[in-house]
């Protein structure tokens, strides 16, 4: 019905937005190894991206549709199934990825495989209730979108106070802090960007609240 | 009468929180007046640009808390008055005002601000800049040659004693020399007999504690007597090794800082040789030849557990040693009222 | 001065006494007598406001082997137990007699507490043949009273004006109506101790003495733990109080924030952490109070005293101590005792 398709779309809207303010990484602080140890250049953070969405969308997808059609298969078997999954799809991440540059897989180390495997903690998110294969996509896409933002944004800070450039396109600065690319400016980064967010997410709720009020 | 409602005791001591950040101030100003002296007036100039982005830094913080800033609060000007003691009179300022506001931005506020802090910050600035800029941080300018304020500097640079000990050779200083500083290292660390009278004074004070540095020395000099890494005998070995580098001058400023170190004499001990211990391991076994502020660093963050540690220790000596004291009082009325 | 106040001025006024048959000669009197005559003269202990016949029954069931009398006035500007002594040294002696005999003891003893600072006070070795025995110490010196004597000796403590009070009441049957003030202060013109009727206000004893400037803060007790007084028209004094004080309000002080210094660790005398308990008082974590052993606090003030940043770390460990008493079930209203 009309009604009933209308209050689906407020309710997936109101999930997304959800999503989208507590930011996974930034509020709830899952799969920040790659970001601070890796997410040091923008190449490295495109590249980290795109090996997320290669690996969230299909597991959370088979993670609904197993709990949904197959509630026969325990929850151990269930989460392997979804581990052994994510492995798989590294496969093709790995093709979308080589083309980055041509080290890039040197500077990614084992966080390329470990960012991977950290799509099964988005099944944990916050705030998230598994609703059924239709949510799971969008909910697959907002944590891609979630993850995409704090790596680039990290990523992109640490590049331009390390090296001056961006994507290797020098900036101009004439200062560079070469300790920036270090784990420790990772956190500190991380970190920053996470209060910036927060309080950006509370500012943002404030002004939203005061719209539905009327 | 009055308003607002007024708690005992009415009566306070004379000191306060600045007066007691205002000795600190005083006691680094020989080390600067000695700076000036061997480096010129570009040492003063060095410390007046640190103090300014530190204070600036803090402020900019405070007020992006939600506060009002403090202008009796001096500890951000202590903090900037430190950092450029411990670096080469030839530093560019650029890298004095990072080591000012990562100390005071990164390392201060955002774990607990003024009292609460975990790290020492200027221990943190420094270590950020020696990451950052090894070179530029390492290499210093001898003595009694005056350095220009501002623009391109053309003085020859050196490497410190410390660097020769970490290449594990003797240093070939004179040992006069060596007390008094007159030898190419950081700025305000070099003389040892100005460092004492700061030490003595500040104690005489009550702004540090005895404890913490005296047992940062003593482990320092044992490590440096039972283990020397150069060919030397272990009295000169020991002599070396705690002259050179900001040993010193970190058991002075950075240790004896009380806000960083645990509050019972007692803890303050362990705290001290610990610091002491890790800086000699930093110190042979690390890339760096100044360790003190990275041990420093790793030492403050045990802070909080020597402090819950030794509480627990101490409720067993309250009851045990002093509980029958305790025990005798309280069988007489005794009651306050 | 005016014609109805100069008469509570007097402390020779006849005025109040009780009736009895009793002796008056101390040595006629046995040791039940003496605690009668002390009951019925309502005699109040000024360190701690009992009944001053109530100690003597205890220290008498306990079998004391000392009486120690307290002149120990540790609080800075406070005298009102060594002037007595010292002016009234022959009733204080004989009363603290009584008092030995009142409760079966051995040996009598003065205690005071000599501060290193203060060397134009000179105290005598002994006092009419009573042996005068000093507290060493830094504040608070009377809550140590019992340590500078032999441990195993069982001694109790009695506050040297309820002394002269018991004297009083032996020799003359009179009631206490009186108690012996300090009214001191940077406003008050003539600090004096003085001997006030109970029920007096402060306001009269500040007039008594002269106010040279309008007091900031008038505090009634010491100024370490005493109570700031709002209005000194409206308020009296106890049989218990010790001090009045006026000080021009120092409004130079300001407050700070805690700077982690660490003093109020090294001066407290219970050796408690109250850096780590106002800490957490602040922060609301309450539950971490009975591992920092918060109960063993006796509210000296000297915390807050030595404090840099002036905060006021006392009246938070009272206020949280209070709050967890009025949450404890069971038990209600009486703090725990770790002994």
């Amino acid at each position: 019905m009309a009604s009933e398709r209308t209050a689906a779309a407020g309710g997936l809207l109101k999930r997304c937005k959800q999503a989208l303010a507590e930011n996974p990484v930034l509020f709830g602080g899952l799969a920040l190894a790659p970001v601070v140890m890796v997410a040091t250049t923008v190449k490295n953070a495109v590249a980290l991206m795109i090996v997320m969405a290669c690996t969230l969308v299909p597991v959370m997808l088979l993670e609904a549709v197993l709990a949904r059609y197959l509630p026969m298969v325990p929850d151990f078997a269930r989460m392997a199934l979804c581990a052994v999954f994510a492995a798989a799809m590294l496969m093709p991440a790995r093709l979308a990825v080589a083309p980055l540059a041509q080290n890039i897989f040197d500077s990614l180390g084992m966080y390329f495989a470990l960012t991977g495997v950290s799509a099964l903690m988005f099944l944990h998110s916050p705030g998230r209730e598994p609703e059924g294969p239709r949510f799971a996509v969008t909910d697959a896409v907002c944590g891609t979108l979630g993850f995409a933002l704090a790596v680039f944004l990290t990523g992109a800070v640490r590049e331009a106070l390390s090296l001056g450039t961006f994507w290797g396109v020098p900036l101009g600065f004439s200062v560079k802090f070469p300790a920036m690319a270090m784990p420790f400016a990772g956190f500190f980064t991380a970190a920053f960007w996470a209060a910036a967010w927060n309080s950006l997410s509370r500012l943002i709720g404030r002004m939203g609240g005061g719209r539905e009020v009327e | 009468m009055q308003d607002k409602e007024l708690k005992a005791p009415h009566i306070r001591m004379r000191e306060s929180a600045r007066s007691a950040m205002l000795d600190v101030v005083i006691a680094l100003l020989p080390l600067y007046f000695m700076a000036a002296y061997f480096y010129g007036m570009r040492a003063v100039a060095l410390g007046a640009v640190s103090a300014a982005s530190a204070v600036a830094a803090d402020m900019l913080c405070v007020l992006v808390s939600g506060r009002l800033p403090n202008l009796r609060d001096l500890s951000a000007l202590v903090t900037g008055l430190l950092l450029p003691l411990m670096l080469p009179a030839s530093i560019p300022y650029y890298v004095v005002i990072t080591a000012a506001v990562f100390a005071i931005a990164v390392v201060k506020h955002p774990f607990g601000g003024v009292g609460q802090n975990i790290f020492n910050p200027a221990a943190g600035g420094f270590a950020f800049i020696s990451v950052c800029w090894p070179s530029l941080v390492f290499s210093y300018p001898q003595p009694m040659f005056p350095l220009p304020i501002a623009g391109e500097l053309t003085a020859r640079l050196a490497e410190s004693p410390a660097h020769a000990l970490m290449l594990g050779a003797v240093p070939t200083i004179d040992t006069l020399d060596l007390v008094l500083g007159r030898f190419a290292g950081p700025m305000g660390v070099t003389n040892i007999l100005v460092l004492g009278t700061c030490f003595i004074y500040l104690l005489f004070r009550k702004v540090i504690s005895w404890q913490a540095p005296v047992a940062f020395l003593a482990a320092a000099a044992a490590t440096a007597y039972f283990s020397p890494r150069i060919p030397a005998s272990r009295w000169e070995s020991v002599v070396f090794e705690l002259l050179s580098g900001t040993l010193v001058f970190a058991g002075v400023f950075l240790l004896g800082d009380p806000v960083t170190s645990p509050k019972r004499g007692l803890s303050r001990f362990l705290y001290g040789a610990l610091a002491g211990g890790a800086t000699m391991l930093f110190r042979y076994c690390g890339g760096f030849e100044q360790a003190a502020a990275f041990a420093l660093l790793l030492v403050n963050s045990f802070t909080l557990l020597i402090d819950h540690e030794a509480e627990r220790l101490f409720r067993i000596v309250r009851r045990g040693i002093l509980g029958f004291r305790a025990y005798r009082r309280s069988r007489r009325i005794v009651k306050k009222v | 001065m005016n014609r109805p106040v100069r008469e509570f001025f007097s402390s020779s006024y006849p005025g109040m006494l009780f009736e009895s048959s009793l002796p008056r000669e101390a040595e006629e009197l046995g040791p039940e007598n003496i605690i009668r005559l002390a009951e019925l003269a309502g005699i109040v202990d000024e360190r701690d406001g009992e009944p001053l016949y109530r100690k003597l029954r205890q220290a008498a069931e306990q079998k004391v082997q000392i009486i120690v009398a307290d002149a120990i006035d540790d609080e800075p500007y406070v005298s009102s137990q060594l002037g007595p002594m010292l002016k009234c040294s022959e009733e204080a002696a004989a009363g603290l007699r009584l008092a030995v005999k009142a409760a079966g003891a051995q040996k009598p003893y003065f205690a005071v507490y000599k501060n290193i600072t203060d060397l134009m006070n000179k105290i005598p070795r002994t006092l009419e043949g009573i042996t005068v025995k000093r507290i060493r110490g830094r504040y608070p010196a009377e809550f140590r009273t019992t340590d500078d004597f032999e441990r195993g000796t069982s001694l109790a403590v009695l506050g040297v004006c309820s002394l002269i009070h018991l004297c009083r009441a032996v020799r003359d049957h009179r009631i206490q109506s009186t108690c012996f003030v300090t009214v001191a202060g940077n406003c008050v013109a003539n600090p004096m101790n003085l001997e006030a009727s109970v029920g007096m206000t402060v306001a009269q004893l500040l007039e008594r003495c002269g106010l040279a400037d309008d007091p900031g803060r008038v505090i009634v007790g010491g100024p370490m733990t005493g109570v700031a007084c709002r209005d000194t028209e409206a308020t009296v004094i106890s049989a218990g109080t010790r001090a009045v004080l006026a000080f021009r309000e120092d409004t130079k002080d300001r407050r700070y924030q805690c700077i982690g210094c660490g003093k109020c660790v090294e001066c407290c005398p219970e050796n408690l952490t109250p850096f780590y308990i106002n800490k957490y008082i602040e922060k609301g974590r309450m539950e971490m109070l009975d591992f920092y052993e918060i109960d063993r606090c006796i509210s000296c003030g000297t915390c807050s005293y030595v404090c840099p940043a002036k905060l006021d770390i006392a009246d938070n460990i009272k206020a949280a101590k209070a709050a967890r008493r009025k949450n404890t079930t069971g038990g209600a209203g009486r703090c725990k005792i770790k002994s």
